[in-house]
C-alpha cells in the first residue's frame, strides 16, 4: 500500500511536469534575461526571509538546503541561467548572513567547503533540471507526433478505403495462404458474398470452382514470383469476361477485377469488321491500297500489285504514289487530295496509272481517309482496261458504220447529181424531176442514218460533245439560211440577234434546232412557213420554233419526246422518219443543263421550246 | 488543167468523183492506198490532194501529216472527206485546207477545188 501510494504519487508528479513542460519551454522562451534575473532575486530573497525565522528552531547546521530549493525552483520556471543566477545568489544571501556573526567576517575552511559544495550542487541542480525537462519534451513532442501521426495514418486509411469503395473495379486482398482480407463493394458484387461472409475465409474454400480458373492459378504464380500479372478471362464465378491485375506484397496479394465483357464484345465485333474488309481485301475482287502520310504505300492487296506492275518485294522497298501518277495528271491529283481532306472521300474518277515499266493504264479510283491523325488513305481501284477496250471498239464500230453505210451513199448521190446535170443538157424534164426525188431521198436516207449514229452513240454515252462559247443568234440563224435551201414550200421566218454568248457544243446545238425546224415542216404539209426565234433572259439563252401544222394531241405530249415515238395521220398513216429527231434534241438540251417543251394545238400548230442556261455549270 | 488526186479506197466513189471533176475541167488521178499514193509521188505531184479521212485503215490525217513533212508536198492543198462531221473538225489543225462531208454534193465539192486552187 504505501508503495503503491509512492508510485502513484511519483506518477502524479511526472504527469505534472510533463504536462508543464510545454508550458515551461513557450514561457522561458518568452522570458527576457531582466526577468531570467528577476526570479532567482525573488525566490532566494523569498528563502533568506523564511531561513531568518526558522533559523532559531532548526539551526544553521545546513544553511543551504532551503536555497536548494530556489535554485530549483528558478532552474524549472527561469531557466539555466535564472538558476545560475539564483546559486550566485544563494551562495552570496549565505556566506554573508548566514556564515557569518557579527564579529567574524572571515569564513571558517569548513564553511567555505560547504559553500562550494553548495555550489556545485547548485551547478548539478541547474543541469539535472534542464536535462530533465527537455527529455520531458522530448518525449512530450514524440508523443504528440505519434498521437498526431496516428490520426493522419487513419485519416488516410479512410481516404484509401472510401476510394476502393467507390472504384468501378472489384478489389480484394488475400493474405499468403490466400484467405481473404479485405473485399471492396464491387467485389462484393461480383462474388454475390459480403465482406463479412468472406474476410478470413480462403477463396479456395468458398468458390471451389474457381481452382483451376486462370485467376486462381495466376494469384499463386505472383505469390511465388513476387511480380505482379495482368491476365483476361471468363470467370464462372461472376459469368463475366474479366481482366485481372495482381499484385503481390509481403504478406500477401491483392487483385483488381475489372469487368471488360463489353469491351470484349466491340473488340469481336472489330475483328470480325477486319476480318470481314481483309477478306474484300484478299479475295482480290478490287485492287486496295493503303496510303500513309508522306506518299508511301504501305500495304496493298495482289490485285493493285499486278495493276501498276509492282511485286510484293517493292511493296516492302516501298513504293511512292507520285511514281504511279503521270506529270499531266498532277493538277488533277492535286484537286482530288483537297477533296480527300475536306470531305475524307474521294469520289470514284478516271485515273490514269503509270505502270513499272512505264506503260499507261486507266482504272478507276476512289479512296477514303482511314486515319485523319495518322494522315493513312485507303484506296480502292479498278482496271477500266477492258471496259475501254469495248469503248473503243464500240467508237469504231460507230465510225465505221457511218463510214461503210454513207460510202454507197456518196456514189449513189454524185452519179444522181451527174444525171441530173446531163438531164438538164438534154432538157429532159422528166427525167429531171425524177433524179430530183432521188436526190431528195437521198438526203432523207442520209438524215436517217445520222440519226440512227448519233442514238447509238447516246445510248452507248459516246456522244461526245465540245464545250466552247459562240454566239447562238448568228449560229441559229446560218441554221435556218442552211434548211431554207433545200425547201421551197416553206419560209423559214428567223428572228433573234447576235451576241447572246453561250457556252455549249455549236454542233449539237444546231442539229438540236435543226431537227426541231425539220420536224416542224414534216408535220406542217399545209402550211408555208415555220417560225424561228432566239432570245435571252438574264440567265438562260431561249429559242423556239413554231410551226402551223397538224398539232400534237394532248395524250401524245408525254411521249413526244420518246426515242421512236411518230405521230400518225389518219389518212396518211404514219409520218415519215425513225422518230429520233426529238430524242435527240432532247438529249442534247438536257446534256446542256437545258430544258426542252411543247405547247401545241391540234390542226392549228405546235411550238417548241428550248432554254439553255448562259453558264453551263460541270 | 490542174491535176487533182483522189485518194480512197472505195471504187465507186473514185469513179464517180472522177465524172465529176473531168466534167468540170479537170484532170484526175485515181489512187485507192497509201502504198501507192507515195510511190506515185516520186514520179508527180499533183495541184490538189482529195483525200478520204478512212483509208483502209489508215487514218487519212496521217498521211495528210506525212504529205505537209514532205518538201515536195508540204504547200500542196489537201481537202479531206469524211462520212462523219465532228472527225473533219480536227483537221484544220493539222493543216487541211478545207473539208467536205460524204455523201457530198457534187456542185459543192467542184467549187471547194475550184477555189483551193484559185488560192495558189
Amino acid at each position: 500500500m504505501p508503495l503503491s501510494l509512492i508510485s502513484s504519487a511519483i506518477q502524479k508528479v511526472y504527469n505534472f511536469l510533463a504536462a508543464d513542460t510545454k508550458a515551461r519551454v513557450r514561457r522561458i522562451k518568452k522570458l527576457t534575461i531582466i526577468s531570467q534575473l528577476i526570479i532567482p532575486l525573488f525566490a532566494v530573497g523569498f528563502i533568506a526571509l523564511i531561513k531568518t525565522q526558522i533559523d532559531e528552531y532548526v539551526g544553521t547546521d545546513i544553511p543551504f538546503l532551503l536555497f536548494s530549493i530556489a535554485v530549483a525552483f528558478c532552474a524549472w520556471y527561469g531557466g539555466a541561467v535564472s538558476s545560475l543566477f539564483a546559486v550566485f545568489l544563494s551562495a552570496l544571501t549565505s556566506a554573508y548572513l548566514f556564515m557569518n556573526s557579527p564579529q567574524d567576517t572571515a569564513l571558517t575552511a569548513n564553511e567555505l567547503v560547504s559553500l562550494l559544495f553548495f555550489i556545485v550542487q547548485g551547478v548539478v541542480i541547474t543541469i539535472t533540471i534542464t536535462v530533465l525537462e527537455q527529455a520531458l519534451d522530448i518525449e512530450q513532442e514524440t508523443t504528440q507526433e505519434l498521437l498526431t501521426y496516428q490520426i493522419e495514418e487513419s485519416k488516410q486509411q479512410n481516404y484509401l478505403t472510401h476510394i476502393l469503395e467507390s472504384i468501378n473495379d472489384g478489389f480484394v486482398t488475400f493474405d499468403i495462404e490466400l484467405r481473404y482480407l479485405y473485399v471492396n463493394k464491387r467485389a462484393e458484387e461480383m462474388m454475390g458474398k459480403s465482406q463479412a461472409e468472406v474476410v478470413g475465409r480462403k477463396a479456395i474454400d468458398l468458390f471451389p470452382e474457381s481452382a483451376n480458373t486462370p485467376f486462381y492459378m495466376a494469384v499463386n504464380k505472383a505469390l511465388k514470383t513476387k511480380r505482379p500479372i495482368r491476365i483476361e478471362y471468363f470467370s464462372p464465378v461472376a459469368k463475366v469476361w474479366l481482366e485481372n491485375r495482381i499484385y503481390p506484397f509481403d504478406f500477401g496479394v491483392s487483385a483488381f477485377f475489372t469487368d471488360i465483357t463489353k469491351r470484349k464484345k466491340i473488340d469481336q465485333q472489330l475483328k470480325e469488321s477486319e476480318l470481314r474488309l481483309k477478306r474484300l481485301v484478299e479475295s482480290n475482287i478490287i485492287g486496295v491500297a493503303v496510303e500513309d502520310i508522306s506518299g508511301n504505300i504501305i500495304d496493298a492487296n495482289q490485285l493493285f500489285l499486278d495493276l501498276i506492275g509492282y511485286t510484293k518485294e517493292d511493296l516492302k522497298k516501298g513504293i511512292r504514289w507520285t511514281a504511279l501518277s503521270s506529270p499531266e495528271t498532277e493538277e488533277m491529283e492535286l484537286l482530288k487530295t483537297k477533296e480527300l481532306l475536306k470531305s475524307g472521300v474521294v469520289e470514284p474518277y478516271e485515273k490514269e496509272y503509270v505502270r513499272k515499266n512505264g506503260n499507261r493504264i486507266i482504272a478507276l479510283k476512289g479512296g477514303a481517309l482511314l486515319d485523319a491523325e495518322a494522315g493513312t488513305v485507303i484506296v480502292f481501284t479498278i482496271d477500266l482496261s477492258e471496259q475501254k477496250k469495248e469503248e473503243k471498239r464500240k467508237d469504231e464500230f460507230i465510225s465505221v458504220a457511218s463510214h461503210e453505210l454513207k460510202t454507197p451513199l456518196t456514189s449513189i448521190k454524185a452519179f444522181t447529181q451527174l444525171l441530173q446535170k446531163y438531164m438538164a443538157e438534154k432538157k429532159d424534164d422528166k427525167a429531171l424531176d425524177y433524179l430530183t426525188r432521188v436526190n431528195g431521198q437521198i438526203n432523207r436516207l442520209t438524215r436517217l442514218i445520222e440519226e440512227l449514229l448519233d442514238v447509238s452513240r447516246i445510248q452507248e454515252g459516246r456522244l461526245q460533245y465540245d464545250m466552247k462559247e459562240f454566239d447562238l443568234g448568228l449560229a441559229i440563224r446560218k441554221v435556218t439560211e442552211d434548211i431554207q435551201v433545200t425547201t421551197d414550200t416553206h419560209k423559214i421566218i428567223y428572228k433573234g440577234r447576235a451576241g447572246i454568248n453561250l457556252i455549249g457544243d455549236e454542233y449539237r446545238i444546231c442539229q438540236a434546232v435543226t431537227n426541231l425546224i425539220n420536224n416542224g415542216l414534216t408535220y406542217s404539209r399545209n402550211a408555208n412557213k415555220l417560225k424561228v426565234s432566239v432570245s435571252a433572259e438574264p440567265s438562260e439563252a431561249l429559242i423556239t420554233v413554231q410551226d402551223y401544222g397538224i398539232g400534237i394531241p394532248p395524250d401524245s405530249l408525254k411521249n413526244i419526246f420518246q426515242k421512236f415515238y411518230r405521230l400518225s395521220d389518219e389518212n396518211r398513216g404514219s409520218y415519215p422518219g425513225l422518230g429520233l429527231g426529238l430524242f435527240i434534241a432532247s438529249e442534247i438540251v438536257k446534256r446542256h443543263n437545258g430544258d426542252i417543251t411543247v405547247t401545241s394545238i391540234v390542226n392549228k400548230g405546235s411550238t417548241f421550246s428550248i432554254h439553255l442556261p448562259l453558264e453551263q455549270n460541270s | 488543167m490542174p491535176l487533182v488526186w483522189v485518194v480512197d479506197d472505195d471504187p465507186s466513189i473514185l469513179e464517180a468523183i472522177e465524172f465529176v471533176l473531168i466534167d468540170a475541167g479537170y484532170t484526175v488521178r485515181m489512187i485507192m492506198s497509201e502504198h501507192e499514193l507515195l510511190s506515185l509521188l516520186h514520179n508527180e505531184i499533183p495541184d490538189v490532194f482529195l483525200l478520204d479521212i478512212l483509208l483502209s485503215g489508215t487514218d487519212g490525217r496521217d498521211i495528210a501529216r506525212t504529205l505537209r513533212e514532205h518538201e515536195n508536198t508540204k504547200s500542196i492543198p489537201i481537202i479531206m472527206m469524211s462520212a462523219d462531221s465532228r472527225a473533219l473538225d480536227s483537221c484544220m489543225a493539222i493543216g487541211i485546207s478545207a473539208c467536205i462531208k460524204k455523201p457530198f454534193d457534187i456542185g459543192e465539192l467542184v467549187q471547194l477545188i475550184n477555189t483551193v486552187t484559185r488560192l495558189v
